[in-house]
């Protein structure tokens, strides 16, 4: 799951990837996803792991590096 | 130099260019007050180097074949100029500004270059100036510039600090890959999203009511800070749970919307609100390094519900704002999106840092104009990271003309903002249109009207005293004869006493059919003595209206001559003949006491609206008496004044001639019956008599100022005016004559005493229409939206009307009376009541009010309000137009378009009339269709029958839709368009009917044909004549016109 996501995130959002990016990376303070990457990621996560994230949950806290997602789709969404 | 085509988005900035070629609408400009010392060689090095790297700085854009595209320059020479206003140390700012003004609203030649800048020396410092068109940047790119300038200045001055080597990315790659957008799956998607979302978003916001007819760039700013505390509290909120999320821009975006929305919802009273936002659109850590234009625009909206508050609406904006960024796309904004809003929101980012740790002031500059289809644009930002938010809101000039609406709404923004953060559970019902202040002054400043008057009684009562005061001099004169105010008091007892004696009582209706003369100044005073009220019923009048009046109003009797009962004896059961019973009445005393008290009804009549029955107005004595007391109050007379009677006693304004000089000893003189139709006869009487005060229609005012010998009728001292709307240039064309006459505009329905405001013409006054005015003593004035709150001021609202001068009501009328008359929302005690009027009107600053027309004669049109007795006007005025009616025609609710039906001295063509109007009309004003009927059908009443004509043209239009013919060119003119059209839409067999917009025209597309015209004729036509034009034959029918008058003036 954290490969998958930290993929999508290189070469889709980022389009570059040979760009080191590790699950603990800040992707939102340090500016790297901003809120078109967001929703693209969003929209990402809902179709890969077929879930679907309302907007009160894209809170920083769930999106803040891959970590934090991945808890947070165990979470809100246990298999 | 390769060609590179225009991203969509630089099209667009490019087609808005063309259509305003002269407008400087899309300069950006920056300053940067650099508060401090600056190397200027190494600045102007810093520049020079940037624009290598830039290649929006190398761009310039060129057009061939009508198409546009750039090109990116290899090289970049510019010698940043540096201008010194540091010598004068005590206006150097206002130098500067004087400067900057005509520096920001230069128009660029984007052949040549897109930008322009230079350093100002300032005392103690620097500015630094810098103008992009936005066709190659945004506000996201003048933060990259600036910054890479700053970087290179710093790496120069000191090799330490700064960074020579990551130089700004190309743009080449994005706009070449624009150019091509790879066709995928979600792209079709997303262009279905947006042509979605534009065909359901809402007419275009009406804002003050006021009909816009073509807008045109001009802009005006108003620039606030929101202050510290208040910019502190939005953060705050950006934090708090519930409105908190995963970018703390776009929360803040969406506390901006949710107000933008409410204020739009407030104003305009639509439940479906639009708002256009920006979309940034730099994907790749590349594009966001890049300077040039990448933002693109695109449409939110919401619908709001009865229970809306603040937080509910917050959450509808933040999914819409995230369907805004799921189905933005780089390349998908196109025109029609960009034109489905009027609104646009933006929340910029962007913070520039003080130069080299220099503190620095940035401001940035409107060049006085806008998009002409955007009616304002709010837009937010704290660019020096002050925590100090400024809001840069710009209006368009034509939307809002009044600096008094802009700062009101400006005002509604801002608290709005603060009630939102203060109670985010608040619903929007809560909020007010209007604070205490305004509110206040609208409903009571303006009409501060009490005023006690000392006189007891009844007007009747004062007449009486007169001719207790006066008795010899003459009170009425009617052409050789004159009798004095004894005689007509006592012959007004006699009547009196026989009215009694034949039965009338206090309280009945008498009806008067009687014309001009003695007599029916005695009936008036005789009815009203008896404590009855009087209907007056017009001799010449058709038998079946009589019959409806007569029967409606259940009269007691008539009072009438013998002749002129011939053809009513049917239904008139009781009445009085002057001539034959004189001797009957002439026995009777003269004395009476009059028992009338101020609550008994003082006259009836009857009006006839503009849909059913004519109904029976009553108005009270107390009514009656207010409105002639303050005429005498505001406007003296006395025993030197002589009054005219010439209005129709069945007109209200009669009631005024009649009484207000026989309560001063002032002299009526009566104008023979039908008299008032003849100038020369009544400027004859005025020149004879010395007639002091007279009243005129506008309409008969204007006959009057053509035919009479003006000068003749130098003894008037006040005119008055009412029943019309007093158009400004016959008041000017009046004062200009009658040089020591008055002329007062005066307005009211007959449901409120005759008149309820009124305006002494000024030639200097510098308003663009006569105003109807103040109220009148006692009397109040409410403008009121649909859920009668008050609109503010400017704004045009329902004219409703309160205070002692209201009718009692609707004769046997109840239903319609409880429908016209309501409960005064604002007397808390719930015992008054106001009238609504069917007028529009709005207040201006100083509390005059304006009038704006009929609201039933107002018809709205993919949301422009239009009235259509304006297009009757334009039409009349076309020669051979005889008579005309403009009717909406309503199919579905969605199918409606303006038909006008015409009456015409000899055939004229319909695509003629329309080319005639669209020189006086916008667009949508302009009929669709044109029916020539050889006469107007009436209904029974003598109005034009409406029904008849819209099922004549339905049958008609039903029949012609089934066979639309193909016209092929007929002359040589339609030939050449015909061949230029089929070359650029790209397929045969046009028909020189066919319409451009039908066809899929759009912007490019007529810039295309203007081109073609252009090369071949040597004829430059405006691009917008494309689209007014709209059909082969009448772009022919323009370009032929437009040579003659060509050839003319080559001739002269």
């Amino acid at each position: 799951m954290k490969n998958e996501i930290l993929t999508y995130i290189k070469e889709t959002i980022l389009s570059d990837s040979s760009l080191e990016l590790t699950p603990e990376d800040d992707l939102l303070n340090s500016g790297l996803i901003d809120s078109i990457g967001i929703v693209k990621l969003v929209a990402f996560l809902e179709k890969e792991f077929n879930v679907s994230i309302p907007p009160e949950e894209m809170l920083i806290e769930n999106f803040v590096d891959v970590n934090a997602i991945v808890e947070f789709l165990k979470l809100s969404f246990p298999a | 130099m390769l060609p590179i085509s225009l991203t969509s988005s630089q099209q667009l900035i490019w087609l808005g260019q063309q259509l305003s070629p002269d407008s400087p609408l899309y300069n950006m400009v920056f300053t940067f007050k650099i508060k401090g010392n600056i190397n200027e060689d190494l600045f102007k090095k810093a520049f020079q180097l940037l624009g290598e790297e830039s290649d929006a700085l190398r761009t310039t854009i060129h057009v061939e074949d009508a198409l546009p595209f750039q090109q990116i320059a290899e090289c970049f020479n510019y010698d940043l100029p540096i201008f010194d206003f540091s010598k004068n140390h005590d206006n150097w700012e206002e130098e500067v500004d004087l400067w900057l003004n005509s520096k920001k609203i230069e128009v660029f030649q984007l052949d040549k270059v897109t930008f322009d800048s230079a350093l100002l020396r300032i005392p103690n410092g620097y500015i630094w100036y810098f103008n992009e068109h936005h066709i190659t940047s945004d506000g996201w790119s003048f933060g990259v510039l600036y910054h890479r300038l700053m970087e290179l200045y710093v790496y120069h001055l000191d090799h330490d600090r700064g960074d020579a080597i990551n130089s700004l990315p190309t743009l080449k790659k994005y706009l070449l890959g624009q150019a091509n957008t790879n066709d995928n799956d979600g792209l079709q998607l997303n262009k279905t999203y947006w042509k979605e979302k534009v065909s359901n978003l809402p007419d275009p916001i009406n804002w003050t009511n006021q009909i816009v007819k073509n807008t045109g760039t001009k802009a005006e700013r108003i620039q606030i800070n929101l202050g510290l505390e208040r910019t502190q509290k939005v953060k705050e909120l950006v934090n708090r749970d519930g409105f908190r999320s995963l970018m703390k821009p776009v929360t803040l975006m969406n506390i901006f919307s949710t107000v933008t929305y409410t204020l739009i919802h407030l104003i305009s009273e639509s439940n479906e609100v639009a708002l256009g936002l920006p979309f940034h659109n730099r994907r790749t850590r590349e594009e966001k390094a890049s300077a040039g234009l990448f933002m693109e625009m695109f449409p939110t909206s919401v619908d709001i519900s009865p229970e809306e508050t603040f937080y509910t609406l917050f959450q509808k904006t933040r999914d819409e704002t995230f369907n805004l960024l799921k189905h933005a796309q780089a390349g998908l904004s196109t025109a029609e999106i960009v034109k489905s809003f009027q609104v646009v929101l933006n929340f910029i980012p962007v913070v520039f840092k003080d130069f080299d740790q220099i503190p620095t002031d940035v401001n940035w500059l409107l060049p006085n104009h806008i998009d002409a289809q955007h009616h304002m644009k709010i837009q937010i930002a704290d660019f020096t990271a002050s925590e100090n938010y400024t809001l840069y809101c710009d209006f368009n000039n034509d939307i809002f003309p009044d600096e008094d609406t802009r700062k009101y709404i400006i005002n509604l923004f801002i608290s709005l903002l603060d009630q939102l953060i203060e109670n985010p559970s608040l619903s929007l019902k809560e909020c007010e249109l209007l604070d205490e202040h305004a509110s206040d002054k609208i409903l009571k400043e303006f009409n501060n009207t009490d005023k006690e008057y000392e006189e007891e009684g009844t007007l009747i009562n004062l007449f009486e005293k007169q001719a207790q005061i006066s008795p010899d001099i003459p009170a009425l004169k009617y052409e050789n004869e004159v009798i004095s105010y004894a005689e007509l008091n006592e012959r007004s007892n006699q009547l009196a006493n026989y009215l009694e004696y034949r039965g009338v009582k206090n309280g009945d209706v008498v009806g008067l059919m009687l014309n001009r003369s003695f007599e029916m100044v005695i009936g008036i005073m005789a009815i009203q003595k008896v404590g009855a009220a009087y209907l007056p019923l017009e001799p010449t009048y058709p038998e079946n209206r009589i019959n409806y009046m007569v029967r409606h109003s259940q009269v007691k009797l008539i009072v009438t001559r013998k002749t002129h009962l011939s053809g009513f004896r049917d239904f008139i059961e009781d009445y009085v003949c002057l001539k034959d019973e004189r001797e009957d009445i002439s026995k009777q005393k003269n004395t009476y006491t009059s028992d009338t008290k101020l609550t008994n009804t003082a006259y009836v009549i009857y009006t006839s609206g503009s849909t059913g029955k004519p109904k029976g107005v009553m108005i009270g004595h107390q009514a009656i008496k207010n409105r002639i007391l303050w005429m005498q109050d505001t406007f003296p007379i006395d025993k030197k004044d002589k009054v005219l009677q010439k209005t129709p006693f069945s007109f209200d304004v009669s009631v005024w001639e009649f009484i207000w000089p026989l309560i001063t000893g002032a002299q009526l003189v009566i104008a023979r019956p039908e008299g008032h139709k003849d100038n020369l006869y009544l400027q004859e009487l005025i020149f004879t008599e010395g007639i002091t005060i007279t009243h005129f229609v506008p309409s008969m005012l204007s006959l009057f100022l053509r035919h009479a010998n003006l000068d003749k009728c130098n003894s008037l001292k006040h005119v008055f005016s009412s029943g019309e709307a007093l158009p400004k240039a016959m008041a000017q064309n009046f004062l200009n004559h009658l040089k020591t006459t008055k002329l007062h505009n005066l307005y009211g329905p007959t449901e409120a005493a005759v008149d309820v405001t009124h305006w002494t013409c000024d030639l200097s006054d510098g308003y663009d229409q006569v105003p109807i005015g103040k109220p009148v003593s006692n009397t109040q004035v409410y403008l009121l939206n649909k859920s009668l709150n008050p609109v503010p001021l400017g704004f045009v609202g329902d004219l409703y009307l309160g205070g002692v001068q209201l009718a009692k009501g609707y004769l046997n009328n109840e239903e319609l009376t409880n429908e016209r008359f309501i409960k005064n929302p604002f007397d808390k005690s719930g015992k008054t009541k106001i009238y609504r009027t069917g007028d529009l009107a709005s207040f201006n600053k100083d509390g005059v009010l304006n009038y704006h027309g009929r609201s039933d004669f107002q018809v709205k049109l993919r949301g422009f309000r239009i009235e259509l007795g304006e297009i009757e006007n334009v039409l009349l005025k076309l020669p051979l137009v005889l008579k005309v009616k403009v009717i909406l025609v309503e199919n579905k609710p969605i199918d409606k378009k303006l038909v006008a039906f015409l009456v015409v001295a000899e055939f004229i063509d319909a695509a003629e009339i329309k080319l005639k109007l669209s020189k006086l009309l916008p667009e949508y004003m302009i009929p669709s269709s044109f029916v020539p009927v050889s006469e107007m059908p009436l209904t029974p009443n003598g109005k034009i029958d409406m029904k008849l004509l819209i099922s004549q043209y339905e049958d008609n239009s039903n029949s012609r839709n089934e066979e639309k013919l193909f016209v092929a060119p007929r002359n040589e003119m339609e030939e050449f368009i015909a061949e230029i059209w089929v070359d650029v839409f790209g397929f045969e067999n046009i028909s020189v009917d066919d319409g451009f917009l039908e066809l899929g025209g759009h912007s490019l597309i007529a810039i295309r044909i203007a081109a073609r015209i252009r090369e071949q004729l040597e004829i430059d036509i405006p691009i917008n004549a494309v689209f007014e034009t709209q059909t082969i034959s009448l772009l022919a029918n323009y370009l032929e016109v437009k040579i003659e008058k060509m050839l003319l003036e080559d001739d002269l």
